[in-house]
């Protein structure tokens, strides 16, 4: 491969993102928009016993209220893990209110600002039953949750009960973690236009395939008459990785006032309206010899569900993989509450679960006196131990060693509160990261133009992750053009289908189709010119042409050669064109001979005051093996994303609800905190690239979830070495460091 | 601890005379919060102040 793969491009879509220029959803104009505001239940368990809507029906401009009165029935949809659905809870279909935050009704005016006082009008009147808000009230009534995108709800191996009762060292510890929501810089939003019984869609979603699939069931119509546009993306991390009910609500709204339609949820309403993260309970036992040698993982996780659906978060799914280790039991366990619908949010269960085992790692190393670093050395997975497997590739003990000799972590000393800087206490702790690789079908078309100029078409999108950069250069690459003559255009779904952007998946999937189209293209050129008796390169075999720059020409006498647009034009300047659809499939890293999981280390040091039990990061090194990076600046945007996203998991992410009520506390930004700038430190990103030649063609393993696992647990286990408190509930705040 | 700052009086009398040490801080301190009936949730708040009446005088006092 050429130099511009990995190259540290920048965004082709930053200086229209900064100045303005690149349109969200909410941001199209359409001719005589209305404007759609929800109105949502403010209880979590009952009926509604009866919702007056004539005040809001009288207020100027208002052009409907929907309510389950007359709303249209909407066909069933399958939540994920079965379908797309965000929740199978279908709109204002009947009386029922499964919890706070409900949509019960939906208030269409001409102007948004009119739209939002008549809902303020619609007075709802509830016959309450008592709800079960937390996770904790639910105990005991939990079940297994169906499989995990591919990994099972329970997984045993050897006898971890005899193993445990026979081991040396023995730790025993319960690890929670709170709801946390993502907080997309941009919030949910849908433009809903009719044209007779076609759609338009301009929806903000991580997939328009699932948005097409899932309103076209809800609506009854044919997937082709539904056309969903998203062309950029402000940012998901799963909460717009499924299909939520706001959006059908915005068609159904735009179907009965006659009028495109725009719903935009509030800040407030995205912590109610696109799931969360579910709270979690994670009991691990862990039994080791005196050596360091683990001899059985024993892992018990609960996580929280509505009424209706039953999305788990596996805490428990990279345990049986992560350490060798001969006994393991790993169980998921679900239960349900009155809230909302949980959701995928970064690094699923990955995150979360990390939190528990990367802590309970920690804990076991100071039991057996051992250094944090050491112990896991002691139990390097050569293979996969779940499967029997070897490892597509597994660079992990090259990103510990240059980790901690980037971090200096040889002159840790292990006491805790043995390490000060002035009246600070130092503490450095770290953790280990792994994300299985995903691979979903995804299609790309690439057309060369005679001007040498190609356009790159798939229906994937461009959350802000860098995807119409990256794929840029992997087409330029595969063409044998310069980078800044591929343009390339994502976001709509009459393109060729493409995957949702989640599972860290984009890269290794669209990346494979859009090499392969590109290819395709570059050896139809290449046979035409062999094949033109006017060509320089007439009569060569097609393995001595070398096509570079705009230009092919002979292996070794490049002398003899032409450019694209010469040969394009002797052929009447049509383009040349080439779809590939790749239909490899990689569900959570399990291959058919391989296993294959990115790998990473975190190094942190933290200081802490210790009157206030104020935390501040200090510095952070990450060393990650995410197979092949394709672009430099955009892979590390993403590694560094997912630290700062595991600095506001450590150190403050949590939503707070009322217990008796369920009523969410902190539905906004001042309340739910997320790192600023002054939170964040130096973070040093280093790549440890290992050849992988089973994962697929590009050799990509998936950055954007990776630098989350691990990371909270870096951040408490450096805490503890500070302070000598271990908090196994997250977030890390000053009152638990007092 | 509160959305203003409020006058500390009882703390102060706990310091009026006294030399600035760990024994006169830490009245000072008690002081502060005595009478004070915290929730489940913000109980931390109370220790919090103390320590931190107890930082900044002792900042103030050079004592750091």
């Amino acid at each position: 491969m050429s130099a511009v793969i990995g190259q540290p491009r920048d965004r082709v879509d930053g200086p229209l993102t900064v100045t303005g220029a690149a349109r969200y959803a909410a941001e199209f104009a359409a001719p005589d928009l209305a404007h759609a505001v929800l109105v949502q239940s403010t209880v979590a368990n009952g009926r509604i016993r009866e919702i007056d809507t004539a005040a809001a029906e009288a207020a100027p401009g208002v052009l409907e209220v929907l309510t389950h009165r007359n709303a249209p029935r909407l066909h069933a949809v399958a939540a994920v893990p079965a379908g797309f659905a965000g929740q199978s809870l279908l709109p204002l279909q009947d009386d029922r209110v499964y919890c706070q935050g409900q949509h019960v009704a939906v208030v269409v005016a001409d102007t948004l600002e009119r739209a939002q006082h008549a809902a303020s009008l619609v007075r709802v009147h509830y016959d309450e039953e008592p709800p079960t808000t937390r996770l904790e009230d639910a105990l005991g009534a939990g079940f297994p949750p169906p499989p995990d995108f591919g990994a099972p709800p329970h997984y045993r191996r050897g006898d971890p009960e005899g193993a445990l009762v026979a081991a040396d060292v023995r730790l025993d510890q319960l690890y929670t973690t709170p709801v946390e929501h993502h907080n997309p810089l941009e919030p949910s939003a849908t433009i809903a236009a009719w044209d007779g019984d076609h759609l338009t869609l301009h929806d903000a979603t991580q997939s328009i395939s699932f948005t097409q699939q899932v309103i076209a069931t809800m609506l009854e119509l044919p997937e082709e008459n539904v056309h969903v546009v998203a062309p950029y993306v402000g940012g998901g991390f799963g909460c717009k990785g499924f299909v939520w009910p706001h959006s059908a609500l915005a068609a159904v709204a735009a179907r009965h006032v006659g009028r495109p339609v725009k719903l935009m949820l509030s800040r407030a309403q995205m912590y109610t309206s696109v799931g969360y993260r579910s709270p979690t309970r994670q009991h691990y036992s862990l039994g080791a010899t005196r050596e360091g040698k683990l001899t059985a993982l024993v892992h018990h996780g609960i996580s929280q569900t509505t009424p209706f659906d039953e999305l788990a978060e596996f805490t428990g799914v990279l345990t049986p993989k992560l350490y060798a280790c001969p006994n393991v039991d790993a169980r998921n366990e679900l239960v349900r509450v009155n809230a909302g619908t949980p959701t995928v949010m970064r690094a699923p269960g990955k995150a979360s679960g990390s939190f528990g085992l990367e802590s309970a790692m920690d804990e076991l190393a100071y039991a057996l006196d051992l250094d944090p670093l050491e112990l896991r050395l002691r139990n390097y997975a050569e293979f996969d131990p779940e499967t029997g497997h070897p490892w597509s590739s597994k660079a992990l003990r090259e990103c510990y060693r240059r980790g901690a000799e980037r971090f200096g972590w040889d002159h840790r000393t292990p006491v805790p509160r043995s390490m000060r800087e002035g009246d600070r206490l130092v503490g450095w702790g770290m953790a280990t990261a792994s994300y299985p690789v995903f691979v979903f079908p995804a299609s790309a078309r690439v057309r060369l133009l005679a001007d040498e100029r190609a356009l790159v078409q798939s229906g994937s999108q461009d959350l802000g992750t860098g995807t119409c950069t990256v794929m840029g250069q992997v087409a330029a690459d595969a063409l044998g053009l310069p980078v800044e003559r591929v343009r390339v255009e994502l976001g709509d779904s009459s393109l060729p289908p493409a995957p949702s952007a989640g599972g860290s998946a984009t890269a290794a999937s669209l990346g494979s189709a859009v090499y392969q189209a590109a290819r395709a293209v570059r050896e139809r050129l290449v046979r035409r010119a062999i094949a033109d008796a006017a060509s320089p390169l007439y009569g060569s075999a097609p393995e001595q042409v070398v096509a570079e720059e705009g230009r092919l020409c002979a292996a070794g006498e490049r002398a003899r050669g032409e450019s694209y647009a010469a040969l394009l034009a002797r052929h009447g300047g049509d383009p040349l064109e080439a779809r590939y659809d790749a239909t490899a499939t990689v569900m959570a890293g399990r291959g058919p001979r391989f296993s294959m999981h990115a790998y990473g280390a975190h190094f942190v040091e933290v200081h802490v005051d210790p009157l206030s039990g104020e935390v501040r990061l200090a510095r952070w090194v990450g060393a990650f093996d995410i197979g092949r990076v394709l672009n430099a600046k955009t892979a590390r945007s993403q590694l560094l994303g997912g630290i700062i996203f595991g600095i506001g998991m450590a150190l403050m992410e949590h939503t707070v609800a009322d217990p008796r009520l369920g009523r969410i506390l902190t539905p906004n930004l001042s309340t739910y905190l997320v790192p600023v700038h002054a939170d964040v430190p130096d973070i040093d990103v280093q790549f440890v690239e290992e050849p992988d030649q089973h994962v697929n063609p590009l050799g990509v393993k998936g950055a954007g979830e990776l630098g989350i696992v691990g990371a909270a647990a870096a951040v408490a286990n450096a805490v503890y070495h500070a302070t000598g408190i271990r908090v196994r509930d997250l977030p890390i705040t000053a009152d638990k460091l007092l | 601890v509160a959305t203003k700052p409020w006058r500390a009086h009882a703390a102060e009398g706990a310091l009026r005379g006294q030399p600035l040490d760990e024994q006169s801080m830490a009245a000072a301190a008690a002081a502060a919060v005595e009478g004070a009936t915290p929730r489940p949730d913000n109980a931390f708040k109370v220790e919090l102040t103390r320590r931190t009446l107890r930082g900044t005088l002792s900042l103030l006092g050079g004592l750091v």
